[in-house]
């Protein structure tokens, strides 16, 4: 090898090229070495390392040493180095392309084992020249089957930057074949060592920095999913907000969302697909949406017209379509319904990752699917009880009008007939008090469907005005049974509320209390205000409640049946509205009780900037 | 005095008839809104007992409307639909002077027609209580308010509350003491009613409702009357 002017620049680049193999080398091995596309790429830059330092060396000694031994050595390494990336490089893109068989990797072995013995047998034997070529044949034959490789799948390696570092790779090498008179080695050397280079760039972006660059965006998607699942009431702009989303993150052209429907799968949301296809049902046995609920698994197909043998999908227009992902949305490992995106012919080549992606934005899709119909359903059951108890209070009523009217009208007879039968005459009153008790439950109801219809927090409050007036409609009730009502108040505040619902609530508890006690008890209720909360209890010494329906007395209809109360009446709706009243306030409402030793209801209405009352309006009368 | 009531129930229909005829009262009966307009009428009743839903495309609503196009007769709405303070305020804003809720008791029914009766009643025969700023007259000897000496018409109820507030002009009149004064005792917790009645007076008689000169609001206290300068006779 003769010194050329060019000899300086080509070493540099050389040395250039070893140092950025090396590195590269180096950060593939760090990253992650368990992936088999990683170790063929270490075996590939292993050998363009031996090439590149085995040629560097040598140029170097010659020039230096002129010691003919090492010069040899060197250019045995170099030829390792030449013909081993080659069968490196063809390996590597058979990974790439994911044509391995099951004995490639000792396929792959044995070559460069061969290759390696092949270049040391001339070190020793200097004469046998036939032997020599046989590794440059091996090159050429590995280029070749590389480049072709390359060529035929460079939609499946999808990255240009790999296309052209293979073929500058192998135009690098093939130039050794040219006149070896040209002396064109180290200028074959840069090129190759230029194009493995950029190979090695590619896999980086690939392998690290398009992942970090997608997670980020992932992230984003992600956020912006939970975002829209949180602000969006409709369904409908749910599932295309999902698969709009969808596409963009796949990378996608088309997306279509599915819903398991008792007349099949339909189809509720797309994404630039044909509308006509909106709202349609999917029936068929072995359509791709079937395959993907049954199987409860994601479905990759490749390319659509060469590998999906089932139903046509979207016919008419699937003659366009490439690459398909199909992926099941499950809610607690239940499917509910199937993500589909769709790459067209010329668009995107879908891979597993794309496949993980996309089953994350499903599942996502899926809760919130889920929490929405529950939603949507339990607003729905909301507004038809809301209408039920309209309807029958209603319907109620008017009879109950027609009744009472009646009854009036028989009792005025009854006096004016000068009839005195005690049997009619209890008739009469039984009648009148079941009336009575009718109205008073149908009251009730409406009670309490007027706190859920929305309390209006506008009145001055003034408990104690409040209770002592609701203390003079139970008075009746307590001389009745000889009770005597205490009232204990300590500070007390004003502030914004419902005037009447809260008296009505309080009225209740009172009610309640005298109920639950027996002959001459007590009962006691006492106001204070400390640390901006009101505080109300009301206490009575009566049979006490028993500590497991504590949470229960506050349900519509519940009665509690312990001992010693079965005589008492009532529509078991006035507690219900009591904490329906405390919490439209804000506030919180338990009972602490021990059987046979009375009962504390403690009512709690904390004192905020939405009720707080302003200093100019206290001591006026609203 | 004459009362018809009208209701698509006929066991509620004729027991409230039945009970008012024995308090002493006259009685006509409409089974729905059509019948009750047909028999409005004919026999020009004094109060008119008014049931909401009913059949026949003509609501408890309308009839109300109709008959205040025509007459100033006390209207008591009786329905079992309310449910919330708004149904009430749907009912008053028809034209009604009071609103009662089915079922209720024959006693209070009857204590309820008579006070509204009393109300569209009373007669005040001092002459210097008149009202005239060129603009508004008040005349509440024949119980007639004039707008620029056009007459507007006024249900009983609401030309009893402006004849209240007229009266206290210049004070404040608290919607309790209102209450008490124009509906009666057993109004005191009806505390909506003012709030209708002054916003339907309002539009009957301020030059701009929404921003009144007659009828001001204190706010959570309640109304105070506002007498006017003499205006020209040209406004």
């Amino acid at each position: 090898m003769n010194a050329t002017p060019l000899l300086p620049f080509v070493l540099v680049a050389n040395g250039l090229a070893v140092a950025f193999s090396l590195s590269f080398f180096v950060i593939i091995l760090w990253y992650d070495l368990k992936r088999t596309t990683n170790q063929f790429l270490a075996v590939f830059l292993g050998f363009l390392v031996l090439w590149n330092l085995g040629y560097l060396l040598g140029e170097i000694a010659q020039i230096i040493t002129r010691d003919l031994l090492f010069s040899r050595l060197m250019l045995g390494v170099t030829s390792i180095g030449i013909t081993g990336v080659s069968v490196a490089f063809y390996a590597l893109i058979t990974v790439l392309t994911n044509l391995r068989t099951r004995y490639f990797s000792l396929f792959v072995a044995l070559s460069l084992a061969v290759i390696v013995i092949l270049n040391f047998i001339p070190l020793v034997q200097r004469d046998n020249l036939s032997l020599r070529d046989l590794p440059t044949f091996l090159f050429v034959f590995y280029d070749s089957a590389g480049l072709y490789l390359i060529w035929y799948y460079r939609r499946t390696i999808s990255s240009s930057l790999i296309t052209i570092g293979g073929f500058l790779f192998v135009v690098g090498q093939g130039s050794l074949l040219l006149n070896e008179a040209l002396n064109i080695h180290p200028i074959s050397v840069a090129i190759s060592s230029f194009g493995a280079l950029c190979i090695c760039v590619s896999f980086l972006q690939k392998e690290l920095i398009f992942p970090l660059l997608n997670r980020n965006k992932q992230l984003e998607t992600m956020h912006e999913v939970s975002l829209a699942i949180t602000t969006r009431i409709a369904t409908d702009e749910l599932l295309n907000e999902i698969a709009e989303r969808s596409v963009a993150w796949a990378g996608a052209d088309a997306a279509g969302i599915y819903l398991i429907h008792p007349n099949g799968y339909e189809l509720v949301s797309i994404f630039q697909l044909p509308d006509l296809f909106l709202g349609t049902y999917d029936t068929a046995l072995d359509s791709i949406p079937r395959w993907t609920i049954e199987s409860n698994k994601s479905l990759l197909i490749e390319n659509y017209s060469r590998d999906w043998k089932g139903e046509p999908l979207f016919q008419g227009i699937s003659d366009a379509f490439g690459s398909i992902i199909s992926t099941p949305m499950t809610f607690d490992n239940k499917p509910i319904g199937v993500l589909l995106v769709i790459a067209n012919r010329q668009g995107k080549l879908f891979q597993n990752d794309d496949v993980r992606l996309l089953e994350l934005l499903a599942s996502q899709a899926a809760v919130a699917i889920t929490h929405d119909v529950f939603i949507s359903n339990q607003l729905e059951l909301d507004r038809i009880k809301s209408e039920m108890v309209r309807m029958t209070s209603h319907d109620l009523k008017n009879p109950l009008q027609a009744a009472t009217a009646n009854l009036d009208l028989l009792k005025d007879d009854l006096k004016t007939q000068n009839i005195t039968d005690p049997e009619i005459l209890l008739s009469v009153s039984n009648v009148e008090r079941q009336l009575y008790k009718m109205q008073r439950i149908i009251g009730g109801i409406l009670d309490l469907e007027r706190v859920r219809l929305g309390v209006v927090l506008k009145d001055v409050c003034d408990l104690e005005k409040i209770i002592l007036s609701a203390i003079e409609e139970v008075l009746d009730a307590a001389k009745e049974k000889n009770i005597h009502v205490a009232f204990v108040k300590k500070e007390h505040q004003l502030f914004l509320g419902d005037k009447n619902q809260l008296e009505r609530a309080i009225v209740n508890l009172l009610d309640n209390a005298i109920k639950f006690t027996p002959k001459e008890g007590i009962v006691s209720i006492s106001l204070n205000t400390e640390n901006k909360t009101v505080a109300i209890a009301v206490t009575d010494n009566g049979v006490g409640i028993p500590a497991e329906i504590h949470e229960q007395i506050f349900d519509r209809f519940f009665r509690g049946n312990q001992q010693g109360v079965e005589s008492v009446r009532g529509s078991g709706l006035g507690l219900s509205l009591v904490k329906a009243v405390v919490e439209s306030h804000r506030g919180k409402i338990w009972v602490e009780s021990q059987l046979g030793s009375g009962a504390t209801f403690h009512v709690l209405i904390p004192i905020t900037e939405n009720n707080h009352l302003a200093k100019e309006y206290e001591n006026e009368d609203g | 005095m004459k009362i018809l009531v009208i209701d698509d129930e006929q066991d509620i229909r004729e027991a409230l008839g039945r009970r008012l005829k024995r308090e002493g009262f006259e009685i006509v009966l409409g089974s729905d809104g059509l019948e009750g307009l047909r028999v409005f009428h004919t026999e020009k009743p004094d109060l008119v007992i008014l049931d909401i839903y009913m059949p026949n495309g003509m609501d408890g609503f309308t009839v109300c409307t109709r008959i205040r196009e025509i007459s100033d007769a006390p209207v008591m709405m009786l329905s079992a639909q309310a449910i919330t303070e708004k149904d009430i305020v749907e009912g008053l804003n028809a034209g009604a002077d009071e609103y009662l809720i089915k079922p209720i008791g024959m006693d209070e029914f009857v204590a309820r027609v008579r006070a509204l009766l009393r109300r569209s009643q009373i007669v005040n025969t001092d002459p210097d209580q008149n009202y005239d700023d060129g603009y508004l007259q008040i005349d509440l000897h024949r119980r007639q308010v004039y707008l620029q000496g056009k007459r507007t018409h006024l249900t009983p109820t609401e030309f009893k509350l402006l004849a209240t507030l007229m009266e206290n002009s210049g004070k404040v009149v608290s919607q309790r003491d209102l209450l008490e004064q124009v509906w009666g005792r057993e109004y005191i917790d009806d505390v909506y009613y003012p709030r209708v009645y002054v916003s339907q007076l309002r539009r009957k008689i301020e030059v701009d409702p929404t921003n009144p000169v007659y009828i001001l609001t204190e706010h959570r206290i309640g109304y105070r009357f506002e007498k006017q300068v003499r205006r020209n006779e040209d406004h």
